[in-house]
C-alpha cells in the first residue's frame, strides 16, 4: 500500500544490469576525470561493487523489503516504523559531506564520493534493536578506523562522537522533542577503532536507502541498534564521554554502552529474547549479539550490569 | 419497529467492528509490515483504548449536546472496548509469548507497564461480566454503579500503560491524555454545575 520510492532520482545502479555495473563504474570514473564538474558534479556517484568478506553462517538474511520498510528514524516520524521509508525520501543525500574534527591532527571534510572511492566491503551482521526485534543485514562499508586514521587522532583522544543531520525543512519529526535534536551518539575510541565497527554506505549491494541512514551511517553490531547512528554529518574526537541522545534522555533505561546483553533487562522489558523479523517464535538473545569472541576483551573488568 | 432488530444499534455495532475488519484486511493483504505480531498487538491495544475513550465520551456528549438518547449505545461501546482489550491480551499471551508461562509470569512480575494494563483489563473484565441487564438488580443498583465507576480508573490506567510502552517523548499520549481530561472535566461540570442544563433534560 505504501509506495516505496528508493531515490529521488534513479541511480545508475537501478537501470544498469548488475553484470555491467563494474564497467559502468570504471567508465564513470574515466569520464569524471576528463569531463570535470559540470555534467557530473550534481549527480550522485555510482555505487561501487564490493566483495562479501564476512558471512554469518547459519543465519538467514532478512528480506530487503523488511529491512528497508521497518525503520526507527525519529527525525522523520517517531510514531511509525513504516513511514520513514516514504518520508525520508525528501532528504537529499548528494552532495553530502562528513566533517571529522576535534582531537585530530588533520581535521578533514569527506564528501560521500570520496568515501565511495575507498576500499569498501560487504559484511553480514546481526542487528538487534533495543525494542527486542532483530534482523540480519548485508552492510557495505569500510572499517571506521580507516577514516579516523586518515585524520590522525591525537594521543589524548579517548572518545568519538557522531551527529545526525537535523534539517527541519525535510525532517518533520524534529518538530516534536522526542529526543534532543540533533541525534548524537558516541563510542570509546577503542570501540570505534574495532574492526567490526563499520562506516556504512550501503546494504544489499546498493547505496544505503535514506530510511536506513543514507547516505552514510555507522553499524556497531554488538550494540543495540540505536548506537548505530544514521545519516552522519559530523564526527568528533574528544577526551570526555560525549553526549549520547538516548542515554541522556533516559539514563536509567539506556546506557552509554548499550551492549546487547540478554542478562540485563531494560527496566520495562526483558532483553533475554528477541524476535527475528520474518520469524514467528522468539529466539534467545546472544551476549554481545554473538560477537563476544571479538569484543568481550574491550570490557574486561567492567561490571556490565552497571555499565549497561 | 420489531424489538430485536434495531437499525441504529446495528449501525453502531457494525461501526465498532470496522477496526477488527481493518486488522483482518491488513493481515490478509500482508500489510502488517515486518513485525506482524507486534503490529496486531499494537492495533488491538490502540483500538481497545479508543473504544474505551469513546465509551467514556457518551455521557459528556449527552451533557454537551443535550442528547440523552445516546446513552443506549454506551453499554455496547464499552463491551467493544473490552473485546479489543481481550484481543490485545490474547495476542500477547498466546501469539507473542507463545503461552510460555514462565516468561509470561516473569513479564507480569517485572514490567510495571504491564501491571497498569493488566489491572485495567481486569477492571474491564469485571465490567463486562456485570454488564448483563439483570446485574444491577442482582447486585443492587448502588453496588453496581460503584463497580462501574471503575471505568474511569481503567481509562487512566490504560493511558499510563500506553505512555509507558513508548520510547522517548511522543505526542500521542498527550493527545489521548488531553481528551480524557476534557471528558472528565465535562462530566464534573455536568454533575456538579448547571452549566449544561439548558432546555429539556430527559
Amino acid at each position: 500500500m505504501i509506495k516505496i520510492k528508493q531515490y529521488s532520482d534513479p541511480l545508475p545502479s537501478e537501470i544498469t544490469p548488475r553484470h555491467l555495473l563494474s564497467r559502468r563504474v570504471a567508465m564513470g570514473g574515466l569520464i569524471g576525470t576528463t569531463l570535470t564538474s559540470n555534467a557530473f558534479s550534481q549527480s550522485a556517484p555510482n555505487f561501487p561493487k564490493s566483495n562479501r568478506t564476512l558471512e554469518l553462517p547459519g543465519e538467514r538474511i532478512t528480506s530487503k523489503n523488511d529491512a528497508t520498510n521497518y525503520n526507527n528514524f525519529y527525525e522523520f516520524d517517531a510514531s511509525s516504523k513504516t513511514t520513514p521509508a516514504r518520508l525520508a525520501q525528501s532528504m537529499k543525500t548528494f552532495p553530502w559531506s562528513i566533517e571529522v574534527g576535534g582531537m585530530v591532527h588533520k581535521p578533514k571534510v569527506f564528501g560521500i564520493e570520496d568515501i565511495l572511492k575507498m576500499e569498501i566491503v560487504e559484511r553480514v551482521y546481526r542487528l538487534r534493536c533495543v525494542e527486542t526485534w532483530s534482523m540480519v543485514i548485508p552492510w557495505v562499508g569500510l572499517p571506521l578506523k580507516k577514516l579516523i586514521d586518515l585524520c590522525e587522532p591525537q594521543g589524548s583522544a579517548k572518545y568519538v562522537s557522531f551527529e545526525t543531520l537535523a534539517d527541519r525543512s525535510v525532517m518533520p519529526g524534529l518538530r516534536i522533542p522526542t529526543l534532543q535534536w540533533p541525534y548524537r551518539e558516541g563510542l570509546r575510541l577503542d570501540e570505534a577503532n574495532h574492526d567490526l565497527t563499520l562506516l556504512t554506505v550501503g546494504m544489499y549491494g546498493e547505496a544505503l536507502p535514506n530510511q536506513n541512514g543514507g547516505p552514510i551511517r555507522i553499524v556497531v553490531p554488538w550494540r543495540y541498534g540505536f548506537k548505530s547512528i544514521k545519516s552522519i554529518i559530523k564526527i568528533n574526537l574528544t577526551e570526555n564521554e560525549p553526549y549520547a541522545s538516548w542515554n541522556q534522555n533516559q539514563p536509567n533505561e539506556y546506557g552509554f554502552y548499550a551492549n546487547v546483553n540478554p542478562n540485563v533487562s531494560h527496566p520495562r522489558w526483558s532483553q533475554a529474547r528477541e524476535r527475528r523479523v520474518g520469524e514467528y517464535l522468539r529466539r534467545s538473545t546472544l551476549m554481545f549479539n554473538g560477537y563476544g569472541e571479538q569484543v568481550a576483551g574491550l570490557y574486561t573488568g567492567m561490571d556490565l550490569s552497571r555499565y549497561y | 419497529m420489531p424489538s430485536i432488530f434495531r437499525l441504529d444499534k446495528t449501525i453502531v455495532f457494525l461501526g465498532c467492528l470496522i477496526p477488527l475488519a481493518y486488522m483482518i484486511l491488513l493481515a490478509v493483504f500482508d500489510q502488517l509490515g515486518a513485525e506482524p505480531i507486534k503490529e496486531l498487538q499494537r492495533e488491538s491495544g490502540s483500538w481497545g483504548m479508543r473504544m474505551l475513550f469513546l465509551a467514556l465520551s457518551v455521557t459528556p456528549i449527552r451533557y454537551v449536546f443535550n442528547y440523552p438518547k445516546i446513552m443506549k449505545y454506551r453499554r455496547m461501546i464499552g463491551l467493544f472496548a473490552f473485546f479489543y482489550a481481550f484481543l490485545h491480551v490474547a495476542f500477547w499471551a498466546i501469539v507473542d509469548q507463545g503461552l510460555d508461562l514462565p516468561s509470561i509470569i516473569t513479564d507480569l512480575a517485572k514490567r510495571q507497564y504491564i501491571w497498569f494494563g493488566a489491572i485495567a483489563f481486569l477492571i474491564l473484565l469485571t465490567l463486562a461480566l456485570t454488564s448483563f441487564k439483570f446485574m444491577p438488580k442482582k447486585l443492587g443498583i448502588k453496588n453496581w454503579k460503584l463497580i462501574h465507576k471503575g471505568v474511569y480508573i481503567s481509562g487512566i490506567l490504560v493511558l499510563i500503560h500506553y505512555y509507558m510502552s513508548l520510547k522517548g517523548f511522543h505526542i500521542e499520549p498527550l493527545i489521548y491524555g488531553s481528551i480524557l481530561l476534557i471528558l472528565f472535566l465535562i462530566r464534573v461540570l455536568g454533575n456538579y454545575t448547571s452549566i449544561f442544563k439548558r432546555g429539556h433534560v430527559a
